[in-house]
């Protein structure tokens, strides 16, 4: 332990001054590549927002909806409509009044075709809204709504900032946000890392953190050194290798983030081979998920869209396993050959081009492993891509050029997979279609019977499971850690910062 | 699944310094042990450290011997019940062993029994209050079968939503609606209810109290599942079958004296047998009585400080053995489960101080430092601090439990429904990474 300040020093890490002075520091894997709710995909993203915007309604601690923005909600007897009260004493970190009008607008922009929002579906039950006055907000609904303060959780935005609803991406608020959470941002530096001051008034902010650093990271190694020498204070998920390094720190606490997360390689089904299911199957059948896990951490293979501690976790699926005679037969049986080594259909070879975003953590181990994998079993495969998040969100989210994406995703507590999988969902980027997926969905969406749910969605995990549109990979365990000398952490569960005005500097 | 490190062997494998082949069943390697180390030297025991109490974490860091002789007596069943394998450990040759699992089983049902006193009733409120209930339904009846078997007042729950249309069920909520005594109220529903739902009461009110009884009359009289509606799409299990078998089960007489009755136990000496968590240790580690999660998350880190100075009080091959248990943090999470148990009655402060033990190296499975009875606690804190979903990850660890604890899927399934009706109606999210 002697030699840490002198380790330390050779890394060039500074050790942290007084802690009652400093800044809460925290690290993502990389910096959002954009801070607006009208357009956030990721993880990193969301948990930015969470500092910087509020909804109308939040989680209180123990995950109830309580209200936020709003002062409270009075839900007409039919479920059909409500009328909002909002809070009168809330401004937006440019000092203008937040009003009825931010609330029309934020629900108008998110439906508004001209905004591309991936958020949109999620006002999509919201048929009518308008404005009752400068804090009275009326809704009303495609269906029956008994507890509308859950679904309006989503971030406002600042009416007087905007010229219309159709909001176009690289509007300049994607880097000068203004929102009414209790932290501004106040500048972008160049090492990619975003600074952030309380903002007065919030109703969320906390009286001993004053200033907030998200710092990218990308390197995940090197994560663990920052927070051993006190160059950071969180770190948002560490690496499973670096769990036992950091539990065995007293001045560090680990907290668990499971948000319900698992890996794919998921494929364009709008393209030939892939557009075969059979072709799919094969592809799955070549893969051994469980040796491609062992490098990357602890965690459990997976047989479907969900992790298996989920209550639509359908446990008679059984994890699809290498079986390369299998393989062989589906191969055959679709038109392929390897007499040459390779299998090939009509001269051309099966080829595999992967990629992935590049903030996806071992996910160059996993696509080099998997690379090996396929060839040994007579697939070419190119070299794995690994593009930024620009890049990612161009050429698979909006225009679907790509044949096999490796990447995760992560859900919340109500583990709806409806937008990845259902034909018309806004993630759906593979061009998944089940008609039987979709009603199910759709049941899913619509009942009010928990058990009918559950054994809905537990037949979509099968039916998926079958189609192959992904080969489902495995979920993570997942820890943050947060340095002692912060006191009364507590993490939501996914959007991780919803409780922050809690926190406390105290003596580490 | 199978954790190599939940063995007393663990280092075994992990640390070739032990035994030098790093491969091996418990039985062999624990044999090996007890021959002496690998290399044919005997096992020195270390000097035992200054201000370190005796206790059985203390034994096995200063006299490994001492420890291995025990484990000789049966080291599959020490090992099972050292992973938390009841199953193996119920049936070792060893009677201590045995009889320690025993113990841990009560111990672990009694914390699943109060995890079901408190899923019942939340699943009905939470059911209601999502949509409400369906028309007709006996759900509210069934849970307020549920709040009387915890001894509670039912009457909230029924007033949930108006008498079953089934007869047999509107008998029922008619008796469980009646003016009951603050005591044994579910003998009195029994004897009040007719029909056949109140057969099935009587059969359990009889097995609670007649000697030597067992589950057999429970059966003939008790449909699986008892409530089914909505052409058998709605079903919900006997509420009362696992309180039921919890009563018949003989009340286990573990050893109380020597390293039999400590070993791998939240007592770290027998003077901290028949409460842990107030006991002598306790009281030295600075155990007290937390009232925010705040305090507690010091308690346990200044519990946790202790433990590293009297961690590092051995040496040699009693230190190696310390380490291969896993025995300190095993100590640290039964102490901190004991404590929570008798001591910590606000949910999110119970599951601060869980969480604050918590081995992130254990994974996903039961183990040396998450044996049974901390995962059943922690689904219990989880679901009672409203994060329903964060305590279904510990009951799929204790699913391996399941043939000796058959009622353990039934009730998974309950906290499933809860989860999902907690979540009734929301706006789901998903991002990438």
């Amino acid at each position: 332990m002697r030699l840490l300040p002198a380790i330390a020093g050779a890394l060039g890490l500074a050790f942290a001054a007084s802690a009652a002075a400093a800044p809460f520091r925290y690290v993502e894997d990389r910096a959002p590549a954009i801070v607006d709710p009208l357009f956030t995909t990721t993880m990193g993203e969301a948990r930015l927002q969470e500092l910087v915007f509020d909804g109308l309604f939040t989680d209180d601690r123990s995950l109830k909806s309580t209200p936020s923005l709003a002062r409270g909600i009075v839900v007409a007897d039919d479920h059909l409509s409500a009328d909002l009260k909002l809070r009168e004493d809330v401004r937006w970190h440019d000092g203008q009044p937040f009003t009825a009008d931010d609330v029309v607008f934020t629900i108008r922009a998110m439906q508004d075709p001209g905004t591309l929002s991936p958020e949109g579906a999620r006002v999509s039950w919201i048929t009518g809204v308008e404005a009752r006055g400068a804090h009275q907000v009326h809704l009303t609904f495609d269906r029956p709504q008994p507890s509308p303060a859950d679904r309006l959780h989503f971030k406002m935005m600042p009416a007087h900032l905007f010229q219309g609803t159709a909001v176009r991406r690289d509007d300049p608020f994607h880097t000068r946000p203004i929102g009414t959470g209790p932290f501004r941002v106040e500048r972008f530096e160049t090492d990619h890392s975003i600074t952030l001051s309380a903002a007065e008034g919030s109703s969320r902010s906390s009286e001993t953190l004053r200033e907030v650093v998200m710092r990218e990271v990308s390197d995940k190694s090197y994560q663990a050194k920052l927070i051993l020498y006190e160059s950071v204070e969180a770190l948002v998920r560490v690496l499973p290798r670096d769990l036992a390094l950091l539990q065995a720190d007293r001045n560090i606490e680990l907290y668990p983030y499971q948000t319900n997360s698992w890996w794919y390689v998921g494929f364009n089904q709008r393209v030939q081979p892939w557009n075969d299911p059979q072709v799919r199957e094969a592809l799955s059948l070549l893969i051994d998920s469980r040796g491609l896990l062992s490098p990357v951490g602890t965690g459990e293979p997976v047989s479907g869209p969900y992790v298996p501690s989920s209550p639509y976790y359908n446990h008679d699926v059984p994890i699809r396993t290498r079986d390369p005679g299998r393989a062989a037969s589906l191969l055959e049986a679709a038109g392929y050959d390897r007499s040459g080594g390779t299998w090939s259909k009509g001269g051309t070879p099966l080829t595999v081009r992967i990629v992935s975003p590049r903030g996806l953590e071992s996910a160059q181990e996993v696509a080099i492993n998997l690379q090996s994998m396929l060839q040994a079993a007579g697939v070419e495969v190119d070299n794995p891509r690994f593009v930024d998040e620009a890049e990612w969100k161009r050429r698979v989210w909006r225009e679907q050029d790509f044949e096999l994406v490796l990447s995760q995703w992560s859900f919340d507590r109500t583990e709806d997979i409806r937008q990845q999988f259902h034909s018309t969902g806004t993630r759906n980027f593979g061009g998944y279609g089940n008609p039987e997926v979709d009603r199910l969905l759709d049941e899913a969406r619509d009942t009010l019977d928990p058990q009918a749910k559950k054994t809905a969605l537990r037949e979509v995990h099968r039916l998926i499971a079958a189609d192959s549109p992904m080969v489902f990979l495995w979920t993570l365990d997942s820890y943050s850690a947060v340095r002692s000398s912060i006191r009364k952490v507590a993490i939501h569960p996914f959007y991780f910062f919803t409780w922050i005005s809690e926190w406390t500097f105290g003596a580490g | 699944m199978a954790d190599a490190r939940a063995t007393p062997v663990r280092a075994a494998r992990r640390q070739p310094s032990l035994c030098g082949t790093g491969r091996g069943s418990a039985r062999a390697a624990v044999a090996l042990m007890v021959l002496g180390s690998c290399d044919g030297e005997p096992v020195e025991p270390a000097p035992p450290a200054a201000a370190v109490p005796s206790g059985w974490v203390h034994t096995v860091a200063s006299e490994p011997q001492a420890v291995l002789d025990v484990l000789e007596s049966d080291p599959e069943g020490w090992a099972a019940l050292h992973r938390g394998d009841l199953v193996t450990a119920r049936s070792a040759t060893d009677p201590h062993v045995r009889a320690r699992a025993e113990r841990e089983l009560a111990d672990t049902r009694r914390q699943l029994l109060r995890l079901l006193h408190d899923v019942g009733p939340r699943l009905a409120e939470t059911w209601a209050g999502h949509g409400g209930l369906p028309a007709g339904t006996a759900l509210h009846t069934w849970a307020a079968l549920v709040a009387v078997d915890a001894d509670q007042d039912p009457t909230p729950l029924l007033a949930l939503g108006p008498a079953p249309l089934d007869p047999a069920w509107a008998n029922v909520h008619g008796a469980l609606g009646s003016d009951l005594p603050e005591e044994a109220r579910l003998a009195v529903v029994a004897e009040r209810a007719a029909g056949p739902i109140g057969d099935c009461l009587r059969a359990h009110v009889a097995a609670r109290t007649t000697p030597a009884a067992d589950l057999t009359a429970v059966d003939a009289a008790c449909p699986q599942p008892l409530l089914r509606e909505a052409d058998g799409t709605r079903a919900l299990p006997d509420p009362l079958r696992l309180g039921t078998r919890h009563a018949l089960a003989p009340e286990p007489t573990p050893p109380s004296e020597g390293l039999t009755a400590t070993l791998f136990s939240a007592a770290w000496s027998p003077a901290d047998l028949s409460d842990p968590a107030t006991g002598p240790t306790a009281a030295l580690l600075g155990l007290g009585a937390p009232a925010t999660p705040d305090a507690a998350l010091q308690q346990v880190q200044a519990l946790t400080g202790t433990l590293d100075t009297w961690r590092f009080g051995g040496s040699g091959d009693g230190t190696r053995l310390a380490t291969d248990l896993d025995a300190y943090d095993a100590y640290r999470a039964r102490l901190v489960t004991a404590w929570v148990q008798a001591r910590i009655p606000d949910a999110p402060t119970a599951r601060e101080a869980l969480r604050a033990a918590h081995d992130t190296e254990s994974g996903r499975t039961m183990g040396p430092t998450r044996p049974p009875t901390t995962l059943a606690l922690e689904a219990t804190v989880a679901i009672r601090a409203g994060h329903v979903r964060a305590a279904l990850p510990a009951l799929q660890a204790l699913a391996p439990l399941a043939p000796i604890l058959p009622e353990l899927p039934a009730l998974t399934e309950l906290v499933n429904d809860l989860q999902v009706a907690a979540t009734l109606g929301r706006a789901g999210d998903s991002r990438e990474p």
